[in-house]
């Protein structure tokens, strides 16, 4: 009876000590949420579903291991088995054609402004600092096809490390460096492509970026 | 090393991801020596940075929040 008591009282005790630790990631969790499903109500239910599952399981989880780590990977899980399928999107770009057919280049956002622009008011970091906003980063983002978005995502919005990700994601070391890599080669050309499309920068390689 | 094997690696500088100390020399050897590689690898930090910024501050509402403190109760 003693026995069994001091359990409970143990067990109450880190129970507690798991939903103050585990709730300190609500925001960026959601946030991450809200990049994978890109809908406010989805995120919610997914975040929701995640700290339930959390909740539930949480005598698996082992303290003194990557809580946070824990978290994004019943995140993950649930998003690819209940929310992906729901929403199949045309991406942005198309992996591995290239924009421009005659030098087979598909160039990404530095190469191009760098190409396009003679002054030096146009340099990639001062359009990158001034003319690309917040959401055009976001909806480039969401534009990536999902195995890169979510590798880009963990490692450059939620600095996890490659081993980190590679956990989060049961996929090879060398599989998490090739989807960042290429990742953020499309989410640059995701981003030139906008900054076409929003007239701040101008395709002719001849002209010039307008200021 | 050229510019193209530097490129290659470029990402492995901006994430930590080199355990290989003298390989982590010759890339930093390259940039401090290369304008070009050196702007470049500033663009990728600066584009890396806007990201967490950009899509990294989000906050859950009240109620999703009170509905997550609920299940603990269960």
């Amino acid at each position: 009876m003693t026995a069994l008591m001091e359990r409970e009282t143990s067990n109450s005790a880190s129970s507690e000590l798991f939903e103050k630790e585990a709730t300190k990631y609500m925001d960026e969790l959601f946030a991450s949420a809200l990049r994978m499903t890109k809908q406010r109500e989805a995120a919610e239910d997914l975040l929701s579903e995640v700290y339930s599952k959390a909740w539930k399981s949480f005598h698996q989880f082992e303290p003194g291991t990557n809580l946070r780590a824990w978290l994004y990977k019943i995140l993950t899980n649930t998003y690819i088995n209940h929310y992906r399928h729901k929403q199949r999107e045309p991406y942005m770009v198309e992996l591995d054609r290239p924009d421009d057919p005659d030098t087979g280049q598909g160039g990404d956002l530095y190469d191009r402004i760098l190409g396009a622009s003679p002054s030096p008011f146009d340099n990639p970091d001062a359009v990158l600092a001034n003319r690309i906003l917040d959401q055009d980063l976001t909806k480039a983002i969401e534009g990536l096809p999902e195995e890169f978005r979510m590798a880009v995502l963990l490692s450059d919005v939620q600095n996890f490390a490659y081993q980190e990700i590679a956990d989060i994601l049961s996929i090879p070391i060398g599989t998490v460096r090739s989807r960042i890599w290429r990742g953020r080669r499309l989410l640059q050309r995701i981003l030139w492509k906008q900054a076409v499309e929003a007239g701040i920068v101008t395709e002719d390689k001849k002209g010039k970026a307008p200021v | 090393m050229n510019c193209d094997e530097w490129f290659e690696k470029l990402y492995q500088i901006l994430d930590a991801d080199l355990s290989n100390k003298a390989v982590w020399k010759d890339l930093q050897d390259h940039m401090k020596g290369c304008q070009p590689c050196w702007d470049r690898f500033e663009f990728e930090k600066r584009i890396k940075a806007r990201l967490k910024d950009s899509c990294g501050k989000e906050s859950c509402s009240e109620t999703i929040r009170a509905r997550i403190k609920a299940l603990f109760k269960k």
